[in-house]
C-alpha cells in the first residue's frame, strides 16, 4: 500500500518533537540548497561540505527549541548556514584564497573543451566580484539566482521587507557594474 | 548604453552563470546516517536525595545513640 507524504507542517511538527525520521525528511529537502548557498560562498567542495554538515548538526542539537512561524522552515537553516559561513570567513580572513579553478575539483584546461572552461573563467570572475560585496547582498543574489526565489521569499528568509530586498538587490547591481567596468 | 539595458545584461549574466550545485550523492546520505545514529548521551546526576536520606538516618541513628547511652550513664551515676 502507498501511503501518501504527510504534510510538511506535520512534519515539521514531528521533527520539532524530537522524531528523528521527520528531521531527515527536512534534512532532504533542504540540504542541496543549504550546500549550494555554502558552496557560493566558500568558493569550495571541502568547506562547503563541512559547513553544510555543521548546519544540520546545529538544527537536530535546536530543532526542539525551534518556533514555528509564517516563514518557511529553510529560512531558520540559512541563517544558521549564514552564521557559519561569517564565522568561517572570519577565521580564514589571513588565509590565502584559491581561486575556484585551481582547485582539485576541477579539470585541467586541456581537460575540457575552450568553451567551458570560458564559462568556468567566467563564473569564477563573477564569483570573486560577488564574494566582494558585503554578505547580505551575497545572500540576495544566491537566493535569487540560484535558488530562484522571488523577493518576498527572500525578504521572509532574511527577516526584510520585500521593499528593502528590492532596493539591497539594485543596489548590489549598481555594485557588481561598478567592479567589472573598475 | 543605458543604466536599464547595462542592468538586464549584467542580470542575463547573472542568471546564465549562477546554477544550483548538487553535492556529492555518497556525502548527502554519509552525512544523514551520521546525523541519524548520534549516541544517545545521558547525563547521570548524583542522586541527592538518597544522599540526604542516608546522612539524615546516619544521623538521626547516631543522635539516638548518645541520647540512650547519656541516659544508661546518668542512670548508672545516680545509683
Amino acid at each position: 500500500m502507498i501511503t501518501a507524504p504527510l504534510p510538511e507542517d506535520q512534519i515539521l511538527d514531528r521533527a520539532i518533537s524530537g522524531d528523528d525520521d521527520a528531521f531527515s525528511i527536512l534534512y532532504e529537502e533542504n540540504v542541496r540548497k543549504i550546500y549550494t548557498y555554502i558552496y557560493y560562498r566558500t568558493g569550495n567542495t571541502g568547506d562547503a561540505e563541512d559547513l553544510t554538515a555543521r548546519v544540520f548538526q546545529r538544527a537536530l542539537r535546536h530543532i526542539t527549541r525551534y518556533k514555528k512561524t509564517n516563514v518557511p522552515f529553510s529560512a531558520w537553516l540559512y541563517r544558521i548556514a549564514h552564521n557559519l559561513v561569517a564565522n568561517w570567513h572570519r577565521d580564514n580572513q589571513r588565509r590565502k584564497e584559491v581561486p575556484i579553478e585551481e582547485h582539485a575539483d576541477f579539470e585541467s584546461h586541456q581537460d575540457i573543451p575552450d568553451d567551458e572552461y570560458e564559462k568556468k573563467q567566467e563564473v569564477e570572475a563573477l564569483m570573486r566580484a560577488v564574494r566582494k560585496l558585503p554578505s547580505d547582498r551575497q545572500m540576495v543574489l544566491i537566493l535569487k539566482y540560484v535558488e530562484d526565489l522571488s523577493n518576498k521569499e527572500i525578504g521572509d528568509i532574511m527577516g526584510k521587507s520585500e521593499g528593502a530586498i528590492k532596493s539591497l538587490y539594485h543596489r548590489t547591481l549598481l555594485d557588481l557594474r561598478d567592479y567589472f567596468e573598475a | 548604453m543605458t543604466d536599464l539595458d547595462s542592468n538586464s545584461q549584467l542580470e542575463q549574466k547573472l542568471d546564465k552563470l549562477l546554477n544550483p550545485v548538487a553535492p556529492n550523492s555518497n556525502y548527502i546520505s554519509e552525512l544523514q546516517k551520521k546525523l541519524l545514529s548520534r549516541a544517545d548521551v545521558s547525563v547521570e546526576y548524583p542522586n541527592y536525595l538518597m544522599i540526604i536520606i542516608i546522612l539524615g538516618s546516619g544521623l538521626a541513628l547516631g543522635l539516638g545513640l548518645v541520647i540512650i547511652l547519656n541516659h544508661l550513664f546518668s542512670r548508672n551515676r545516680g545509683k
